[in-house]
């Protein structure tokens, strides 16, 4: 066994050590302390320091807690403490001595009074006490380290509350990236399925809008339908940023950058005027002759009739003529129409192609910006959570270093007490003090 | 005390808040002075209880006592009893407090306080001074041996004409405080008699004093209590305006 690792336990553990020498009677009441100066007892002035303790009642009065904390002290420490009576009335038991007398003794130098005071037996008492060896001192400074060392030691309560702070520590460690980019995903997925159902909508409604349009012919219908288009366009645009301002509040909690105004989309070139083709000849030819065998018929009757048979001719060819226009009007009103019904449809198709495209576009442009803001303040939380990780991972590592110290520095200790209880007493020469 | 009886003659037919406060204020001021008799343990507070003429129950529990707390001194006046050197647990209470040094034979110590020995002073309460212990008193103020009267475990050795069994009785009887102070008396004064060393004895207990300067405390205690209640009558008069009670209030300020 070292005496040299005991000594560091107990060093580090006492912030006092017991003072090396100890000498010399603490007492409490200043006449006596000075009669037992005068006949020659080393007294001491500092509790501490003393080898014994000397608790003075004067004037009769019973020991109070004062006495009994001191008497205790001293006891603690395997220090002898006595109890005198100093002037006492009536006989006084126990320890007894007279300060007064033995001042008078001093002034009227007087056997009687010297032996009456009773300081002489009392200094005999004293200086015994003093040199008693005092019990040796190392059971109660193992059993005061011991104590001071368990209180010391870190309690398991506060490691679990650190592990558990670690563990919530760790499953938010990306900054809780992960669910924000999860819920921006969705979110943006429900942006996109509502905004095509939006343009669908729109585009639908301007659909049915120019088909009736188209029916009552071609004249104002291009203005009235660009007009229509425009104002769908415009509806979109406004639904897409409003979508877009939700879905940026409800994952920032900011409003988005405001978007640079659209440009009118393009409806491509516009129906191409009506040119003569080979259908419209042949209904010309086909009217024409429709009209002429119709005018015959028409005009058979009038053959009967000799006046007026040299009209007939005429007439044939007049309804003939007028067969022939009146169909080829018609073929090219109903084909004007079917071209212009055609051109809307594909128009439309541009359009909705366009307005889908643009709110996506916008869609992804603002999905982008989210993510870039939610992995920035991802980042800015990780960043302290490993702050704080590194905090508490630090303290766990102190906690377990200074529990390992203390259960080594009790090891020490039971050691060491294990090989007294062995040996029996110590002698003073081994007090590590 | 019938001083204000004329008072609540006045305001008997009263009743509500104003009659409760009057007659609280009436009951706090009659309340009787409470006086305690306090300190560490054998210092001789029953004693000087006694000694006073105080009841038992105005001694409290000792001050500084093991396994127990300090007493509560709340009574009106406190009376503190010390005895020795000057011990770190006496804190008696700034205000109210009369301190009493007891057992001032014993050690030379002088401090603040009354002195007084409250055993003596019992003894001169309970007994005359009869002519043989007189006598005795007389033959031991012959003695010329300096000893004598220096402390008790002297008295007993000390050369003079006075048998060893008559010296214990005297001690018995006037305990060591009382026979120095007759054998001094009578060493100054041969021509005494028992009567004036009775007086004599009893002013050296110091217990005249003591009492008088308690008796003053109980009373200034009393007047601060009436001082007390007529400023609650004034208070009660401004805010009410009751008129009996600020005739009371103004022939009180006459007087």
């Amino acid at each position: 066994m070292s005496d040299a690792a005991l000594n560091d336990v107990l060093d580090r553990w006492d912030p006092q050590p017991p003072p090396v020498h100890r000498a010399g009677v603490f007492v409490t009441s200043q006449a006596v302390l000075r009669e037992l100066a005068y006949v020659g007892v080393l007294v001491a002035t500092d509790a501490a320091r003393a080898a014994a303790a000397l608790i003075v009642l004067d004037a009769g009065t019973a020991p109070g807690r004062t006495e009994a904390a001191l008497a205790a002290e001293f006891a603690a420490a395997g220090r002898p403490a006595l109890l005198v009576h100093d002037n006492p009335d009536g006989g006084g038991s126990g320890l007894v001595v007279s300060s007064r007398l033995a001042r008078l003794a001093r002034e009227l130098p007087d056997e009687r009074i010297r032996d009456a005071s009773r300081i002489e037996d009392l200094a005999g008492v004293v200086r015994r006490a003093c040199d008693e060896p005092s019990t040796d001192p190392l059971p109660a400074l193992l059993a005061q380290t011991r104590d001071r060392i368990t209180a010391a030691v870190p309690a398991d309560t506060d490691t679990a509350a650190l592990q558990r702070e670690r563990a919530r520590l760790l499953g938010a460690r990306d900054g809780g990236r992960t669910e924000a980019v999860a819920a921006l995903r969705a979110a943006v997925q429900q942006a996109r399925v509502d905004l095509a159902h939006e343009v669908g909508t729109r585009v639908r409604a301007v659909n049915a809008a120019a088909r009736a349009d188209a029916d009552g012919g071609q004249s104002g219908f291009l203005d009235r339908f660009g007009e229509a288009v425009h104002k769908a366009a415009a509806a979109v645009d406004r639904a897409t940023e409003r979508r877009l301002a939700d879905l940026h509040r409800s994952l920032l909690g900011t409003a988005p950058a405001p978007a640079a105004p659209a440009p009118p989309p393009d409806l491509g070139a516009p129906p191409e005027p009506v040119r003569r083709r080979v259908e419209d000849r042949m209904t010309i030819v086909l009217g024409a002759s429709a009209g002429l065998g119709l005018g015959r018929f028409a005009v058979a009757p009038l053959a009967n009739l000799p006046a007026l048979e040299v009209a007939a001719m005429p007439l044939t060819l007049l309804i003939g003529a007028f067969g022939a226009w009146w169909l080829a009007r018609s073929r090219a009103q109903m084909a004007d129409r079917a071209r212009l019904r055609q051109w809307a449809s594909d128009a439309l198709a541009n359009l909705k192609a366009q307005l889908e495209q643009r709110s996506v576009g916008r869609l992804l442009a603002v999905e982008a910006d989210i993510a870039d803001r939610l992995a920035v303040r991802a980042a800015d939380r990780t960043v302290d959570i490993e702050d704080r990780l590194a905090t508490v991972d630090a303290e766990m590592r102190r906690r377990t270093t200074e529990r390992s110290a203390c259960a080594r520095d009790l090891e020490v200790l039971a050691r060491h007490a294990r090989e007294l209880a062995g040996t029996g007493a110590r002698g003073a020469a081994s007090n590590p003090a | 005390m019938g001083e204000f009886d004329e008072l609540e003659a006045s305001v008997h037919g009263l009743d509500g808040p104003v009659a409760e406060q009057i007659h609280a204020a009436l009951e706090h001021c009659r309340a009787p002075i409470v006086v305690q008799v306090a300190g560490r343990a054998g210092v001789g507070r029953t004693s000087v209880a006694a000694a006073l003429g105080l009841a038992p129950d105005t001694v409290t529990t000792p001050v500084d006592a093991i396994g127990r707390p300090n007493p509560t001194l709340d009574a009106d006046v406190v009376v503190y009893v010390v005895a020795g050197a000057p011990h770190p647990a006496d804190q008696p209470p700034q205000e109210r407090t009369l301190l009493v040094r007891n057992k001032v034979d014993l050690s030379d110590i002088r401090g603040d306080g009354l002195p007084m020995v409250a055993t003596l002073a019992l003894t001169t309460a309970r007994h005359e001074v009869t002519s043989g212990d007189f006598e005795r008193f007389r033959a031991l103020a012959q003695s010329e041996d300096a000893t004598l009267l220096l402390a008790e475990p002297l008295f007993g050795s000390a050369e003079a004409d006075v048998k060893r069994d008559d010296r214990v009785a005297l001690l018995q009887r006037w305990g060591f405080a009382g026979v120095a102070c007759a054998v001094t008396a009578l060493r100054r004064d041969h021509r005494l008699d028992t009567a004036r060393l009775h007086r004599i004895l009893r002013s050296a207990s110091g217990v005249d004093a003591v009492a008088a300067e308690l008796s003053a405390r109980v009373a200034a205690a009393r007047a601060s209590r009436r001082d007390v209640l007529y400023a609650d009558l004034a208070a009660i008069v401004a805010r009410t305006g009751c008129e009996p009670v600020e005739r009371f209030v103004r022939a009180a300020a006459h007087v």
